[in-house]
């Protein structure tokens, strides 16, 4: 049964549009800062990344400042999610630029970071990339689904929407756990 | 008639700017007294020891010519840690590592005090038409905010000053002296401006000495570094692109079957 949800998802137009903009988002970032294209901003819009790519001493992080991370990944996935009312246009530019801030921030956590740390990082990196696919393949159906309503005046929404929100939501509880560790 | 508002308003400025206009004119222009804090000798030492850690060492030999007893602040400002949030700053900023103790030669031990930002402050006294010797000593952690991937760099500035301690924004800067800078940092590194200067060699550490204009403050800036092979990343940037082409062989394979 679980299975076949996660079949069906994989045949899903959105959920492949979704991870092609926000794996070539990291794709693109990765290979800037791989090359010292340190003016990229964007570590700064994943605090727990930035952190890790900043500091060059072991620093474990207030409860607050861990709640302030849990934060900004939070709203990171309301915004990609709920981008996809403006006909899913919100959530193809945040996709790609959180694409570019985690690709971005990796390669300076894997050469100046600790092996827990890196642990930690990769595991975090995984985990919320897989929420912004699930989340944003949502949206994106979302947005497609009302620019039909727009046209056609009949609302249809495709099942695997709420099944791509439901296990967005899942990895990304998942995400802001090892976060907060 | 169309011209009188504007005619009105050039006379109110005009009024407005008067009375600047006639300090200039008559020459009452207040020109701030200069300081009576002179240097007579100062050496500045910083010694990194690697990307973390630097010593620090300064000896400054200050006169008052003047008749009242002057106050003044000894100042340090380190690169310390400093994480920032895009849209709330200050969020988290750890507590500097740093130790600097200041010494008066004639006060004794003067109290320093570190802020968050890690400048370390101390104020001393110095009498009337007297000398004194400052000898400020200490370490301090270095904070790298440039992670570069095929260099490591060891970023930062130390900056040293005295001055008076009360108006110094109001008065003129010191006169001019001469401070002799004495850095030190691992051999294995090279400064951006090295080829500028003599540089000797001494138990795997460079050593450069040079003269610098001192009017009350100097700031030190490391600027150096060391070429590295990044082979984390390398192995993932290696397999990213091995993934891209695989995607793309399999891709043209698959059409090329429909």
């Amino acid at each position: 049964m679980g299975f076949s949800v996660f079949k069906e998802l994989f045949q899903f137009k959105w959920m492949k549009i979704a991870a092609a903009i926000l794996l070539g988002g990291f794709f693109i970032g990765y290979n800037l800062a791989f090359l010292d294209f340190t003016w990229i901003p964007f570590p700064l819009l994943v605090p727990y990344l930035g952190r890790e790519t900043a500091l060059s001493y072991p620093y474990t992080p207030s409860l607050l400042d861990k709640l302030g991370y849990v934060q900004y990944t939070f709203a990171e996935a309301v915004v990609v999610l709920g981008g996809g009312v403006l006909i899913g246009l919100v959530t193809v530019g945040v996709l790609f630029i959180l694409g570019l801030s985690i690709g971005s921030s990796l390669p300076a956590i894997l050469e100046y970071s600790g092996a827990l740390i890196i642990a930690q990082s990769v595991i975090f990196i995984i985990l919320y990339v897989c929420s912004l696919i699930f989340l944003g393949a949502s949206g994106l159906s979302l947005g497609s689904s009302i620019l039909h309503l727009a046209r056609d005046t009949a609302w249809r929404i495709d099942r695997r929407t709420y099944d791509s929100f439901l296990i967005g939501l899942l990895f990304l509880i998942l995400a802001v756990a090892v976060e907060v560790l | 008639m169309k011209n009188t508002p504007i005619f009105i308003m050039l006379l109110i400025a005009l009024t407005a700017l008067m009375p600047q206009l006639n300090q200039y004119a008559s020459g009452q222009v207040v020109v701030p007294p200069l300081s009576p804090l002179k240097f007579k000798q100062v050496a500045i030492e910083v010694k990194v020891v690697n990307t973390t850690y630097a010593d620090i060492m300064m000896k400054a030999e200050i006169v008052n010519p003047s008749n009242q007893t002057l106050t003044y602040t000894v100042e340090i400002n380190t690169p310390q840690p400093y994480v920032s949030y895009p849209f709330a700053a200050d969020k988290t900023s750890p507590q500097p590592k740093m130790e600097i103790k200041v010494v008066s030669e004639k006060i004794g031990e003067l109290k320093v005090t570190i802020d968050r930002y890690g400048n370390a402050r101390a104020t001393g006294s110095i009498e009337a038409k007297s000398e004194d010797a400052i000898h400020v000593e200490g370490w301090t952690f270095l904070a790298q905010t440039r992670r570069l991937i095929w260099r490591e760099s060891i970023d930062g500035y130390i900056g040293f000053s005295i001055r008076p301690e009360t108006g110094y924004r109001e008065l003129e800067p010191p006169e001019r002296s001469e401070a002799k800078v004495k850095f030190t940092y691992p051999a294995e590194y090279t400064k951006t401006d090295e080829a500028s200067y003599k540089v000797e060699y001494l138990d795997g550490f460079k050593i450069i000495e040079y003269t610098e204009g001192f009017y009350g403050s100097f700031g030190l800036s490391f600027n150096t570094y060391r070429p590295r092979t990044p082979i984390n990343s390398l192995t993932i940037f290696s397999g990213l692109w091995a993934v891209l082409v695989a995607f793309v062989i399999w891709t043209k394979r698959k059409k090329v079957e429909v």
